[in-house]
């Protein structure tokens, strides 16, 4: 008897082992797909519409494609993130006149192209220069390029300008100098170039609530899906000289819970008198949200900012994959990881340019996809979890008092 | 015969006649296991002497006093132990030596040193046991235990250094190593070679130089380690084995993860892991009626924690299911009629605690947001009545921390009025909070008598949990209905309202502490009304806040004035 239980007990381990199970793709447990026409073969970029937004995953780990045969084909959500490249720089002439500083920069004899230089200057205070650039062929002929601004705000410098995109060997830098303020000396620059984004934002309509308290501004920005690459929000409002703190967090649902996102927090500001404006009405984001963006402005004892409008720019998700023919996009799979392709490794060098985009056809719903029965009555399962667990409970406590009776007669001599 | 056979004879009749005696006189003593609480008899002491002096006279040995006797046991210690470890470990050196001068000198190829090692090795252990059989036991496991290591390291050379054989031969020879070691080691009741042969069985996989990252089988292999480590706790109770084998999975496992990882036959190795340790932390238990729980509380910590960030990724939807399996195994366990028959009380308890923490846990786990803070007030609750029932005091303390970290969970999440007054997941979750912590201070006189402070401390947390609800809901009431925020004066007149109930209880239960609570409680209000409400209210709310404030003051001033007075009070 002994022996038959030791085998039962070493059967029951055994059975525990499941075997190998390999992941590949099974089209009955995605509820969409759309149709992907494509005639030639190569890396393709795939627009992912609001259809799809609405419905996949809020990382698109249910984002699959497949060939016309069934087979799934590598793809990879193609990253918002600019691939920056430095260009080396040699300072050559440095010229401080009353009203602004001069600086000459050599970036070689045939150097890359450039589009943004970021400015440093020595102050650890608040600050705010104009700066002028001007681009030369021979070190003696310039022409102007570009200009900005550049400030430091609280202690966080915004010292990126941008230009338009050139070649010139020569680059002349010109910082505005204050009357009446301490000279700020140019301490470094950086020339790169950053290439321009898949991610075109554009303004994308979106609706409003707003509630105001004494201290705060709450207002729930509704993206109507969610998936969207979010640049940056701008807050629209007729008042002037005002200087607040803006927090932006996101989430699914349009108030606050455990897992709420936080996004950004900057000052939004406007000074406005005699001879001095700036204003800075925005703040970036470059993140994906979810549907809805909660944003809280601290009023602190002043009034309530008249907001006209929220101002959200912002990008749909692009798909890359290498489809060699007509394919399909699949969607909405809640129980899907996401999958680690090789393409992931290279996406990045993959250019804008090298690209064709692909529009995808109409949402369809899969005729085969069956919603699982765990899915569809969960809160029953939760509901049998629960009470069996309670069960459990009352059983370990009615065992409890018979252990403890156990244990007084063991006491017992 | 001659004359020295003679005296032989005459010394082994002496001997046996004494030993004998000796017999006798212990079968003569009170208890075998307490001779030395109990004084013998002094008749019995003193054969004894005689008998140990008489022998001792045909021994040659000189044991007259304790200290000699000691020195006897430390030289015994030495020559036999201490330089039988030194001499294997110096044999292993001086083949360590002698292997480096025959490699460097070119006399020995990379083949001809391998089947040396095995060879030597294998020769080791055969020695080790048969000296073991002939009584030189320390020696011989001293040998064994040489020869274990000599092969492991032959081995390791053969596939790692020359590439002599496959990462699987090397496999099967290290195992063939640890299993005759461990089967030697139950024979010979040899602790030491059983060490050595499972420190060496779980650094096989180590040692035996395959890259291709394959878990299932590393897995496989542990677990049969684990069932021979299983096997001797059956025969011989060494729990230093049972934990070293437990050390081994637990560095297996975590290596294992980092490998080509399999989530769920991985889950199904940890699981069984799991199973086999509670199996050896009983079969310990049923041995020796020891009831240290260090094997089942790590194996169980661990085994748990590491199955629970193994699956978290897959099973976020049914977290509770997999704290409720863990919780069916230790009721199992406990249900089982071997573990009920042959254990002691005591680990059946503690079957019993773990199967209540995993089966407690299930819900909270199970369930996101408020639903998962509302079970954990639901545990709490259920360990007060726990700590009511059965008189202990842990899941009382437990259930306190939960109440408290629910709370400022629930402070932290909710700061943003957004909802509607009183019907919200908040002010749920703040009211159930208030129950807990009223229900822990009605079952506080049961455990702790006479701790006022303890009284006290529990009281404020109910009375704040009750002072923030309102103020919560009242400040949603003014900002749903977009009301005038001059309407929050309604906050101190609710707290003075809860006040004057907390005085009513103190009255009704000629309970001083409680009326005393009550007035420092009024104090609060007056405070929080001059110096927070009166700078942010219009003058027609301080009015009114003042008016209400005062009067229930000037009511309560009554009340005592009465009291004073010596009339009965309501």
């Amino acid at each position: 008897m002994k022996k038959c239980k030791v085998i039962l007990a070493a059967l029951v381990m055994l059975m525990m082992f499941p075997g190998y199970c390999l992941a590949s793709f099974n089209h009955l447990y995605w509820q969409y797909y759309k149709e992907l026409p494509v005639t030639s073969s190569g890396f393709s970029a795939i627009r992912l519409d609001q259809e799809v937004m609405r419905h996949c995953q809020e990382n698109f780990s249910d984002l699959r494609v497949t060939d016309q045969a069934g087979r799934e084909i590598s793809s990879q959500v193609i990253q918002p993130d600019k691939q920056r490249l430095d260009i080396a720089t040699t300072e050559r002439d440095r010229i401080e006149y009353p009203d602004y500083s001069s600086v000459v920069l050599d970036l070689g004899p045939q150097p890359q192209a450039h589009n943004r230089i970021d400015v440093n200057l020595d102050s650890s205070k608040d600050y705010m220069r104009e700066v002028k650039l001007e681009a030369s062929l021979d070190n003696q002929t310039w022409g102007k390029i570009g200009q900005g601004r550049i400030m430091m705000f609280h202690g966080r410098t915004y010292n990126t300008v941008s230009f338009t995109t050139n070649t010139a060997r020569y680059m002349r830098v010109n910082i505005s100098q204050v009357s009446g303020e301490k000279r700020l000396l140019l301490t470094n620059t950086q020339v790169y170039f950053m290439p321009v984004s898949l991610y075109q934002a554009k303004v994308i309509p979106v609706n409003l609530s707003q509630r105001s308290d004494r201290t705060r501004t709450n207002i729930v920005v509704d993206l109507q899906v969610p998936n969207f690459f979010i640049n940056r929000v701008t807050i629209e409002t007729p008042d002037r000289n005002y200087d607040r703190m803006l927090f932006v967090e996101s989430d699914s649902q349009t108030s606050k819970t455990n897992r709420t996102l936080t996004m950004n927090t900057d000052n939004i500001f406007d000074y406005q008198w005699q001879n001095y404006a700036s204003t800075r009405d925005y703040i970036e984001i470059n993140q994906y949200a979810r549907r809805y963006l909660l944003l809280s402005i601290d009023n602190g004892n002043s009034a309530p900012l008249k907001i006209t409008g929220i101002k959200v720019t912002a990008s749909p998700p692009y798909l890359m994959a290498d489809l060699k023919g007509s394919a399909r996009l699949w969607y909405g799979n809640p129980n899907i990881d996401l999958e680690s392709y090789d393409l992931g490794k290279f996406a990045y060098l993959v250019q804008a340019t090298d690209l064709r985009w692909v529009t995808p056809g109409p949402q369809q719903l899969n005729p085969d996809y069956k919603v699982p029965f765990s899915e569809q009555h969960k809160w029953l399962l939760d509901a049998l979890i629960i009470l069996v667990a309670l069960g459990f409970v009352a059983i370990i406590i009615k065992n409890f008092d018979k252990i403890r009776e156990l244990g007084k007669n063991e006491q017992q001599p | 015969m001659s004359p020295e056979e003679q005296q032989t004879l005459e010394s082994l009749q002496a001997e046996i006649t004494a030993l004998k005696a000796r017999v006798a006189a212990l079968e003569n003593s009170p208890s075998p296991h307490s001779s030395g609480d109990i004084p013998r008899s002094r008749e019995s002491r003193s054969l004894i002497r005689s008998l140990r002096s008489e022998s001792n006279q045909y021994t040659g040995i000189t044991t007259s006093d304790a200290s000699a006797a000691d020195h006897s046991r430390l030289e015994e210690y030495i020559g036999g132990r201490l330089l039988n470890w030194v001499g294997a470990l110096i044999v292993v050196f001086a083949v360590a030596y002698f292997l480096k001068w025959s490699f460097d000198n070119q006399i020995i190829g990379e083949m001809g040193r391998c089947i040396l090692g095995l060879a030597s090795g294998i020769a080791l252990m055969t020695t080790g046991q048969l000296c073991q059989k002939r009584g030189y036991r320390l020696y011989g496991q001293g040998l064994i235990g040489a020869g274990i290591a000599i092969i492991y390291l032959s081995s390791f050379a053969a596939v790692n250094y020359y590439h002599l054989i496959t990462p699987y031969i090397a496999f099967a020879l290290m195992f063939i190593t640890a299993i005759t070691g461990g089967i030697l080691a139950a024979l010979d009741n040899a602790p030491a070679t059983a060490a050595m042969a499972t420190i060496g069985g779980f650094l096989v996989p180590f040692l035996m130089g395959s890259h291709t990252g394959q878990v299932i089988p590393l897995l496989s292999y542990v677990l049969i380690l684990d069932l021979g480590v299983l096997f001797l706790a059956y025969y011989r109770q060494w729990l230093a084995l049972d934990i070293l084998a437990l050390v081994g999975t637990a560095v297996i496992s975590v290596v294992a993860q980092n490998m080509n990882w399999q989530v769920w036959p991985g889950q199904a190795f940890l699981t069984a892991y799991l199973i086999l340790f509670i199996a050896v932390a009983a079969n310990y238990n049923h041995r020796t009626r020891n009831n240290n729980q260090f094997l089942l509380f790590f194996s169980t910590v661990f085994f748990a924690a590491v199955s629970f960030s193994n699956v978290i990724n897959k099973i976020e939807d049914w977290r509770g299911l997999f704290t409720l399996t863990l919780a069916m195994i230790f009721l199992i366990a406990y249900y089982l009629p071997l573990t009920a028959s042959k254990t002691t009380v005591h680990f059946r308890r503690w079957l019993l605690v773990w199967a209540l923490i995993f089966a407690l846990l299930t819900a909270p786990l199970h369930l996101n947001d408020v639903y998962c803070a509302i079970a954990w007030l639901a545990v709490a609750a259920l360990l007060l009545y726990l700590s009511r029932h059965l008189l202990l005091k842990l899941p009382y303390i437990v259930a306190l921390v939960i109440i408290t970290a629910v709370c400022l969970t629930a402070l932290g999440s909710y700061v943003r009025p957004y909802l509607m007054p009183l019907f919200n997941q908040a002010s749920l979750l703040m009211a159930l909070c208030a129950v807990d912590w009223l229900l822990a201070l009605v079952i506080l006189p049961r455990l702790y008598q006479n701790r006022t402070y303890l009284t006290l401390t529990l009281s404020a947390a109910v009375i704040s949990t009750l002072f923030y609800l309102v103020q919560f809901d009242i400040g949603n009431a003014i900002y749903y209905c977009q009301a005038n925020q001059s309407f929050t004066f309604l906050i101190p007149v609710a707290w003075a309202l809860i006040s004057t109930m907390v005085l009513i209880i103190g009255v009704r239960r000629n309970n001083k502490t409680i009326r005393l609570l009550s007035l420092v409680l009024y104090g609060v209000v007056i405070i929080r009304t001059l110096f927070f409400d009166l700078r942010q209210l219009d003058i027609v709310y301080k009015i009114l806040v003042l008016l209400a404030i005062g009067l229930i003051a000037l009511a309560i001033s009554f009340f005592y004035q009465k009291r004073m007075k010596g009339e009965v009070l309501p």
